[in-house]
């Protein structure tokens, strides 16, 4: 599969780290018997927004020797970041977080690996995210905190998400254990007001997409905290991954910690969900083939997930592909198409008439397509039925879905 | 038109604002229950689905103005209806402005629209007539002389979550009426044919090119 991450390989002044240097400055923690320099070498840690709170986890998760981080974020460094993000120099001023964030940890030379994204959470796939250890996200938009916290459910990765109320000195840390479908997510919280919010702040322009997928603008308020309290949030979070990852202490899966630093107390609550937020509430099953998800039948696939043709609710998303239903040519003649095509250029086979390509109505393009609809091809392979090599496909019944991947060396 | 508040078994009051008291008539009755049998997915969405389509379909028997062609409720809610309405068209790339009586419309409601704002293009797609000819209406395909494979309409910058369908069909009709409308081309939001726009700013045309409201409809015996 394409990786939409690109990796950041800097040459660090400090060259070679060997695991006894990793471990120099490790402590024995209370209650933990393994070599915690060990664990953190294997684990990813997704970051979700790279400012004033995860710009330095960031960086604390490289001094602690994570295996890897992955960092999304779509926003450039501004000459305010100076004030809020520690770490941040004047020269990455205008580049972008993402990669200016990787660049730093990069240049630790503790042998992470760094990898980063331009662009949100909205903008990923849940494809390019398997195989996270668990994730930190510190966003400054409601959507940004609504998607992040779905696709972690969807794929059973812990989450960790950072805010603050500067005004009252408060650093909030949540971890969502995203156990099963059941488990809370930061949309779960959502008061009233904070759903009219994220309604408002999202905006889309319809310039010049005729018939492609507008491009969203996330509009959130800019940080208003001391580079202090920032700091306080990414050590809380860092120090919450740190007992979640070795199993230290009280577990703290879906628990709130709140300090406040007017009082100095901290606050420990619980996060639960009672069914009435707008999450999507399901949880996927990764399954990597053999073989090449084109060689494979809807029919192959749905046996795999314990489903025959009983099921009335599955349906399928293949990759960023859409299932053309029908279409029209230039000569007006009406066609049933039937196979899967990429949205941004809608056109399936020849007209018999006059040999021109058709054209799919986007009325008529499912993006997630209904067991039904492609009954009459579900044994047919899929090659022979999508555009292009499929990436990915989810087939999803209600709260569960199985997301198959290609085998791990197809690109 | 079926259904008036005066009828002794509906609860509706009349208007618009909520259509939930409206019984539907044998026709609608049929639409629905025909929809409903395949309508899929998990209880809180499907439940929604049914009471949207009824929402819809009771838009459609109190005014009289929408003739459901397809109703599906299997993943999205999705209606294809004809809208008798003004619709200008510009069938002759710089030619004459032509208006048309009705738009077929094929209007989708996907699972995400509960959960989060959505751009204002991602609901309504116009079938036909061919060629329509509006600032919040994607251009037509020079390539197709008759009706293509649909022009996408434009709602606005972002449609909250969980706008109703029926309210999502009321904005059609003060889009194509003109009723409502975005002419400022500095504006992104809603604006998606660029030259439209500036048409629309020079022309003498009087706007909007319907006042009537979406109930005040009374449908010509010929046609």
């Amino acid at each position: 599969m394409s990786d939409r991450f690109q990796e950041f390989v800097a040459e660090s002044s400090v060259a070679n780290p060997s695991p006894d240097w990793l471990s120099a400055r490790a402590p024995a923690y209370m209650g933990f018997e393994g070599n915690a320099p060990e664990v953190f070498a294997g684990k990813r840690v997704l970051l979700l927004a790279a400012g004033s709170v995860n710009r330095p986890v960031a960086e604390l998760l490289t001094r602690l020797g994570v295996g890897r981080i992955d960092i999304v974020d779509p926003k450039r460094v501004k000459r305010e970041s100076l004030l809020t993000h520690q770490g941040v120099r004047p020269d990455e001023i205008d580049e972008f977080k993402a990669v200016a964030a990787a660049r730093a940890c990069a240049l630790l030379g503790t042998g992470t690996r760094v990898r980063y994204f331009v662009g949100g959470i909205q903008d990923l796939s849940h494809a390019d995210l398997v195989g996270t250890d668990a994730a930190i996200m510190a966003p400054d938009n409601l959507d940004a905190e609504f998607s992040g916290g779905e696709v972690c459910q969807h794929l059973g990765i812990p989450l960790i998400h950072s805010s603050l109320f500067a005004e009252g000195l408060v650093a909030q840390c949540r971890v969502y254990a995203n156990a099963d479908a059941q488990s809370p997510t930061p949309a779960c919280g959502f008061t009233a007001a904070e759903r009219e919010l994220h309604d408002g702040q999202v905006r889309f322009s319809c310039e010049g997409s005729p018939a492609g997928p507008a491009t969203p603008e996330v509009v959130g308020p800019a940080t208003m905290s001391p580079a202090s309290l920032c700091s306080i949030a990414a050590d809380l979070a860092v120090t919450q991954f740190l007992r979640l990852v070795l199993g230290l202490g009280d577990p703290v899966g879906d628990t709130m910690l709140e300090w406040c630093g007017f009082t100095h107390r901290t606050r420990i609550s619980p996060l639960t969900c009672d069914g009435s937020c707008r999450s999507d509430h399901a949880r996927f099953e990764v399954v990597r083939l053999p073989r090449p998800l084109g060689d494979y039948s809807l029919a192959d696939l749905a046996a795999q997930t314990g489903g025959g043709n009983g099921t009335i609710d599955r349906t399928y998303v293949v990759g960023d592909q859409a299932w053309a239903e029908r279409g029209i040519c230039r000569c007006g003649r009406h066609q049933s198409l039937g196979r899967f095509v990429h949205p941004a250029r809608p056109r399936a086979g020849q007209c018999p008439r006059c040999a021109e390509p058709i054209h799919c109505s986007p009325f008529f393009l499912h993006r997630k397509v209904s067991q039904q609809l492609v009954a009459p091809v579900r044994s047919r392979p899929l090659s022979a039925l999508a555009e292009s090599p499929p990436e990915w496909l989810l087939a999803r019944s209600g709260p569960a879905g199985t997301l198959f991947l290609n085998p791990e060396s197809t690109p | 038109m079926s259904n008036t508040p005066e009828q002794a078994n509906t609860t509706w009051a009349g208007g618009i604002s909520d259509l939930s008291g409206v019984v539907l008539d044998a026709h609608f009755r049929e639409v629905h229950e025909r929809a409903t049998r395949g309508n899929a997915g998990a209880p809180t969405w499907s439940h929604r689905k049914a009471a949207e389509l009824h929402g819809a379909l009771a838009l459609a028997q109190v005014s009289g103005r929408m003739r459901i062609m397809l109703a599906d409720l299997t993943v999205s809610l999705r209606l294809m209806f004809e809208l008798r309405c003004v619709v200008p068209t510009m069938p002759e790339p710089g030619g004459e402005l032509v208006i048309e009586d009705r738009a077929l419309i094929g209007l989708t409601y996907p699972e995400e629209a509960i959960r989060a704002p959505l751009p204002g293009c991602a609901f309504v797609m116009l079938l036909r007539p061919a060629a329509v000819w509006l600032p919040n209406v994607g251009p037509p395909d020079p390539s197709f002389k008759g009706p293509g494979p649909g022009q996408p309409l434009c709602l606005g910058a972002s449609i909250a979550a969980g706008t109703p369908v029926k309210e999502l069909i009321l904005q059609s009709y003060g889009a194509l009426t003109m009723q409502s409308v975005q002419l400022d081309e500095r504006d992104a939001a809603g604006l998606m044919n660029q030259e439209a726009a500036e048409w629309w700013l020079r022309t003498e045309t009087p706007i909007p090119l319907a006042r009537e409201g979406f109930l005040e409809f009374t449908p010509d015996p010929t046609s």
